[in-house]
């Protein structure tokens, strides 16, 4: 009797995984960073390990920016290790997750051309800190920050390959120019990475991709839920005069397809729903709160009179959230790593824990850096939450 | 040859609070004393419960707590500045437990806050030095793109290539305006009395533009066509940028080295605060294990016994007969528990990696035995049987050698230098053994000395003692032989402990008791007679009755003894218990059995592995004949011999280990012991 297909791919595969599992750092390391009192200190006490070379950097150039970098490419250093390993059949999936990552140096590069195109602002001090190993089809990052025209950097895109995977590229860059917001580029850009991930993990067979698609729901879930908190006007702007077809892809640009608590046609349903009674913004709130994520009474309004009335709550919701968030974040992948074992589900959780112990280390050097005290630093930000992440 | 851990004795000393303090640095200063918590054994102690207080009592807990947090972070922050400054930690020994001078912890706390503050501006000017080589490079590395200077920019460049008319009072504008931007700006040499504008050629990133042109406005900038001079510039430009980089970098390493003696400059402050802080963390870890009433402290410790004197002289010199001293013996205390008292290995330093061996699998109770001697000439004989070639041997004392010399500095403790003399012994014992079996690299050089492992496993004989050793099963013989040694040898040192320990019970009915051992060596001699007859028959009847089946009868008593000393609830037999001491002694009898069996055949291993290391190498050779070409025949017998030294040199060290922990280990170690560990000062840094 031989072995199945999935036991023959992962057997090796997640038993390499595991042994990166075990060497993650443990939690005294964290609580010990937590208490570091300097940058100096901080990396430091990660010296003598895989994060060593980062005291190394910081000595040597003094700037907490090249430690940002370097931990930017340890991130992306995981898929280089993890590439050789994997099994084939699962290397297009792993290569879609590595494009996960790859995209949130996209938007920041499309973040830098906005803020020279569009704002007029100098960025030769960022520029630098864009890693220049990365490129898409030999588009770099740095060709992205330096377009000189919104043609030329539709063109370049068009180059990378992002046409094939961003929704309505072109009018997304028009629209950026127009109203001199990055806002819905960046959430096209979302939209599509996880699209794209999403149709590489149905290829895998059943048990993976409903593996996959439980942690990405979460994922996606959370992206949601916080974007549909900190920008209320995406639905207090849907008014009874729109028309259906209006509204739908309205939803399609500002909520990514695959939660499994706040997907598109949830969305859709509610705000159909209680559009003759509450209004579309504050159905989104009730799917909010219904979706398990917020105890009732938590959600502040989401209409736009309520906004700055009740900033601090929202601020202090958000808090409160991302930390739920990023537990629930965690234990789905716990139990995904102590789940199936011949599944994409280990490395799923691994990408997971690694992503959250690159954050904690990033969020005590912040903390030190800019003396926002132990206590900050001892709330790794819940990285899935914020504009621009990744799993 | 030391069989037994050193012997321990417990000293519970009474002195006045005014000696208190001078006592404990000179006991510091001894390093001798392994502290027990006097409040958590009172009773243990002979004294009366609550009798007592704590050096931290409960009113300045809380702020004793403190205190040594902070005394620990303080600690921890020196260590960092002198680690990162490249700099050695202050060794333990050289703190003077004379030293009157308590820690300012306050003033130590701002120096480091202020060297602190000092380095972090060294870093900011750092910052903007590398965001200046940033803007080079990223120059630089746009003029690459060009073939020469000139308005037309090559593909893939982001740059703006343009030249102007400067007036000479307004060009150190212009340079310093352009500062935050990559540009390069050139100009032609000194200008004539009639020339009052300079032309200059300026080349910035297309992104800039339109602040640069804000820049350009202001200093009067008049754009002209670029003037000949100005092309065929490419190679001074890049050569002033690169140069310019270079001084950016140059000026980097300089901050860097700043930064770095900043903490240089500070080390002796730093290391006089660091010993004032050590000092006071080890002698408050030694007053929190001591109790105290009004006018004395009361502490006490384990001291091996033959430094009894030695703490006795201490003291009295220190006290005078300001004290009271009590020295109690844990082998005529019986209420000590053994668990408790602290164990000294000690051995020779060349016999360490073997004590390491014995420390992973557990440390020995105090009072049994420490098999560390044991150890080494059994886990030396089994892998060299597993290992028997010179050659080989003599490549692993080779490395072993090495790596035991590169990590000599790291300190006894260090796992690699451990892990290298281990490797350094099993090579010499291997080259012993490859000697006897005359195996030098798989070849037979010389004669062996006692069989040729070689010709008996490749069919061609046993060499000069065929009538001894012929065949495989005469060398599996051999290590079932060795097995069944080393398996009474284990029983009997069990006897030995429980002998020591009084447990007459174990010393007669356990596994590894007398009738174990009386089971044992009549089940094997029955076995090998069956052997020697040609597996046709047994021992005689009234033979296996008395070497097998009288013991495995009296182990029907085990139950009911044990029943009688130890029973819950009634010590007394009732008939009612009859059953279950049956069932038990047949379960007795058959794990007896299968352990006994399994534990003997497991030592047939030795022999496996040996085959399978002479195996390795024939097929090499074999391989290596059926090559024409006589380089890449030498070069797979070269990796065939790597390949077996690697592969068999791991496996033998791993299965003589397993031998032991699991065959020999298990009939007598009594571990859960807690290792000796003094309040000193002569631990490496």
């Amino acid at each position: 009797m031989g072995l199945s297909r999935p036991a023959v791919d992962y057997t090796y595969f997640n038993a390499r995984v595991h042994a990166l599992i075990s060497r993650l750092l443990p939690e005294e390391t964290f609580t010990q960073l937590n208490r570091a009192g300097s940058v100096a200190e901080v990396l430091f006490l990660l010296r003598g390990g895989i994060y060593g070379d980062l005291a190394e950097i910081y000595n040597a150039t003094g700037d907490i920016k090249m430690v940002e970098l370097q931990l930017l490419r340890d991130r992306r250093q995981v898929f280089a290790g993890i590439r050789k390993h994997a099994p084939k059949p699962r290397l297009p999936l792993i290569e879609g997750f590595s494009a996960l990552t790859d995209t949130e140096i996209l938007k920041h590069a499309l973040r830098l051309w906005f803020d020279q195109h569009v704002r007029g602002r100098s960025i030769s001090d960022f520029i630098a800190y864009l890693p220049e190993e990365v490129s898409w089809n030999g588009v770099t990052p740095q060709q992205i920050a330096n377009a000189r025209t919104p043609e030329e950097l539709q063109e370049l895109l068009g180059k990378g390959g992002m046409e094939s995977w961003v929704p309505a590229l072109a009018a997304e860059i028009r629209e950026t120019v127009q109203t001199r917001s990055l806002f819905y580029l960046e959430l096209a850009v979302d939209n599509g990475s996880f699209a794209l991930l999403l149709s590489r993990a149905e290829r895998l067979g059943r048990t993976d991709a409903e593996v996959l698609a439980g942690i990405l729901s979460e994922q996606i879930d959370a992206r949601n839920i916080t974007r549909c908190i900190r920008f209320p006007e995406l639905f207090s702007q849907i008014t009874p005069s729109w028309t259906s077809s209006q509204t739908a892809a309205h939803i399609q640009r500002v909520i990514i397809d695959g939660g499994a608590r706040l997907s598109r046609a949830a969305v859709l349903r509610a705000i159909r729903e209680g559009r003759e009674k509450t209004g579309a913004a504050d159905s989104v709130a009730q799917l909010i709160a219904a979706s398990g994520f917020l105890e009732s009474g938590q959600l502040p309004s989401l209409q736009p009179g309520a906004r700055e009335q009740k900033r601090t709550a929202r601020i202090e919701l958000l808090d409160r959230m991302e930390h739920r968030l990023r537990q629930r974040m965690l234990n789905s992948a716990r139990r995904a790593k102590s789940g199936d074992p011949f599944t994409i589900g280990t490395f799923a959780a691994y990408l997971i824990l690694k992503g959250d112990e690159i954050d904690r280390i990033q969020a005590s050097v912040h903390a030190a850096y800019y003396g926002a005290g132990p206590a900050a630093a001892g709330k790794a930000p819940a990285s899935s939450l914020k504009e621009g992440s990744r799993l | 040859m030391i069989l037994f851990p050193q012997r321990m004795q417990r000293l519970s000393a009474v002195v006045l609070h005014a000696d208190a303090d001078v006592l404990t640095r000179k006991l510091l200063d001894a390093g001798i004393m392994d502290f027990i918590d006097v409040l958590e054994n009172e009773e243990n102690l002979g004294l009366k419960s609550g009798s007592l207080r704590s050096a931290g009592t409960a009113e300045n807990g809380q702020q004793s707590g403190e205190h040594e947090s902070q005394l620990s972070d303080l600690r921890r922050r020196i260590e960092m500045f002198l680690q990162d400054a490249g700099l050695p930690l202050p060794r333990e020994s050289s703190i003077r437990t004379d030293s009157r001078s308590t820690p300012d912890l306050e003033r130590i706390g701002r120096r480091l806050d202020q060297l602190a503050a000092d380095i972090q501006q060294v870093r900011d000017s750092q910052q903007a030095v590398q965001q200046e080589i940033h803007r080079l490079t990223e120059l630089q590395n746009q003029l690459a793109l060009f073939g020469d200077i000139t308005e037309i920019v090559p593909a893939g460049s982001y740059v703006d290539v343009q030249a102007g008319l400067i007036g000479k009072s307004r060009y150190s504008s212009l340079q310093s305006g352009l500062k935050p931007y990559p540009a390069y700006l050139h100009r032609s040499p000194e200008l004539s009395d009639d020339q009052y504008e300079y032309p200059v050629l300026l080349i910035s990133m297309s992104r800039d533009r339109q602040r640069i042109d804000e820049l350009l406005d202001r200093v009067q900038w008049k754009s002209i066509t670029v003037p000949p001079e100005f092309r065929g510039l490419k190679g001074e430009a890049v050569g002033e940028i690169s140069g310019r980089i270079a001084a950016a970098k140059k000026r980097q390493k300089e901050l860097a080295d700043s930064a770095r003696n900043l903490t240089v400059k500070l080390q002796p402050e730093l290391e006089e605060a660091w010993r004032e802080i050590r000092l006071g963390q080890l002698l408050r870890s030694m007053e929190l294990h001591y109790g105290t009433t009004r006018e004395t402290v009361l502490f006490s410790g384990w001291i091996p016994a033959r430094l009894r004197g030695q703490t006795e002289r201490i003291i009295r010199e220190t006290v005078g007969d300001r004290c009271a001293l009590e020295w109690t013996e844990p082998e005529k205390n019986r209420s000590i528990d053994s668990s408790q008292v602290p164990v000294l290995m000690e051995h020779k330093r060349i016999l360490l990696p073997f004590q390491w061996l014995v420390q992973n699998y557990s440390i020995p109770r105090y009072g049994s035995i420490d098999p560390t001697v044991l150890v080494t000439v059994t886990y030396l004989l089994m892998f060299g049987l597993m290992f028997g070639d010179a050659g080989h041997g003599a490549v692993l004392l080779l490395v072993g050698l090495l790596l035991s010399r590169r990590r000599r500095s790291a300190g006894e403790n260090d796992t690699a230098l451990k892990l290298g003399k281990l490797i350094a012994w099993c090579g010499a014992a291997a080259v012993v053994t490859g000697a006897l079996f005359g195996s030098y690299f798989g070849y037979s050089w010389l004669p062996p000395l006692w069989f040729d492992y070689h010709g008996i496993v490749s069919g061609h004989g046993g060499g000069s003692s065929p009538a001894l050793v012929s065949s495989i099963y005469d060398i599996l013989g051999i290590t079932i032989r060795f097995g069944v040694a080393v398996i009474v040898f284990g029983i009997a040192l069990n006897c030995v402990n429980r002998f020591r320990r009084r447990d007459w019970l174990g010393l007669v009915f356990d596994h590894g008791g007398l009738l174990g051992l009386w089971f044992y060596l009549g089940g094997t001699a029955a076995a090998f007679q069956f052997v020697a007859s040609g597996y046709s028959s047994l021992p005689s009847g009234p033979q296996l009755v008395l070497t097998v089946g009288l013991p495995a009868l009296l182990f029907l008593l085990k139950a009911p003894l044990e029943q009688l000393r130890h029973g819950e609830g009634s010590r007394s037999i009732r008939l009612k218990h009859i059953p279950s001491f049956i069932m038990e002694w047949v379960v007795e009898l058959l794990e007896l059995f299968t352990s006994y069996l399994s534990n003997t055949l497991s030592f047939m291993r030795i022999a496996g592995l040996g085959i399978a290391h002479v195996s390795l190498m024939t097929a090499f050779f074999q391989i290596a004949g059926s090559i024409a070409s006589p380089a890449a025949s030498v070069a797979v017998l070269i990796a065939g011999n790597a390949v077996v030294i690697v592969l068999e040199g791991l496996s033998a060290g791993i299965q003589a280990l397993r031998l032991h922990y699991y065959e020999f280990f298990s009939r007598y170690f009594s571990g859960s012991g807690r290792i000796y560990r003094p309040v000193s000062l002569r631990r490496a840094g």
